[in-house]
């Protein structure tokens, strides 16, 4: 009966305007979602990077004074790791590595550096210090 | 003639508004982010800094050990006043100030400040 399938096709295509709208929409809402996951995450890894830097730096500061107090003078290269909260252990996340010279004039410089676990050198000083009275035990 | 109205409804507000907070989230997270590490890496450079002025102090130290001794001449921009020896060492934003007694080369002072220059524009105490 021609009346019975002009009603079934205009059921169909009320269905299907329904419908598509919908998924459009729904599609654009996934990409945009997609976007701000992107972002955040691109936010997570530069928050990182910025931890790991200002990490790196104050572990080299803190050698440094060390140095600076006259500390650690006896080995001419040495390796420490470190945690996040800057405490001394066998297994943390960032490292520390300095190499010291005594020169004849009683000048001893530690170039010390520091970066995260795996990673590569993400801070690096060079810090000199007047060691009066110190022997040059290697060489500068 | 037909004219088709697309409906979008209540959901599709709802959608929208969760979007654009979403989106703004994202936005201030990044900046922040971006802040961080524009600190960080401003912070290591005050630190480099720091101690290249304060390793020239230190050169200073051991060359004015040596005049002491007799072992070296007075090094350059020293002063000699009043059984003192001082230095004044400026590198980029860092200034070092250092006193030395003459007699027996015991340090008296050690300043390792950073230059600024107040800002005159904001009168702040009217």
């Amino acid at each position: 009966m021609p009346g019975a399938e002009v009603a079934a096709v205009n059921g169909e295509r009320s269905r299907l305007g329904y419908l598509v709208p919908v998924i459009c929409f729904v599609a654009f809402f996934m990409a945009c979602c997609a976007v701000c996951a992107c972002v955040f995450a691109r936010s997570a890894a530069v928050t990182r990077e910025a931890e790991h830097l200002s990490a790196a730096v104050q572990l080299c500061r803190n050698q440094a004074e060390l140095c600076r107090a006259g500390l650690g003078w006896e080995e001419e290269e040495s390796e420490a790791r470190f945690d996040g909260s800057f405490r001394e252990t066998e297994t943390g996340s960032y490292w520390v590595r300095v190499k010291r010279s005594l020169s004849e004039d009683g000048l001893g410089t530690a170039v010390i550096s520091a970066g995260a676990e795996g990673g590569e050198a993400l801070c690096t000083l060079e810090v000199t210090v007047y060691l009066p009275g110190r022997e040059a035990q290697y060489g500068a | 003639m037909e004219h088709r109205r697309i409906r979008v409804g209540s959901i599709a507000v709802l959608f929208t508004v969760v979007v654009v907070c979403a989106a703004i989230f994202a936005v201030l997270t990044l900046v922040t982010a971006g802040s961080d590490l524009r600190t960080a890496r401003s912070y290591e450079q005050r630190v480099e800094a720091l101690y290249e002025c304060e390793n020239l102090g230190e050169r200073w130290l051991a060359q004015v050990s040596g005049y002491l001794e007799g072992r070296q001449e007075l090094p350059e921009n020293t002063w000699e006043s009043g059984g003192e020896l001082g230095t004044e060492i400026t590198l980029g934003p860092m200034q070092l100030t250092a006193r030395v007694d003459a007699a027996t080369g015991a340090l008296l002072e050690w300043s390792c400040t950073a230059l600024w220059e107040p800002e005159e524009d904001l009168d702040l105490w009217k």
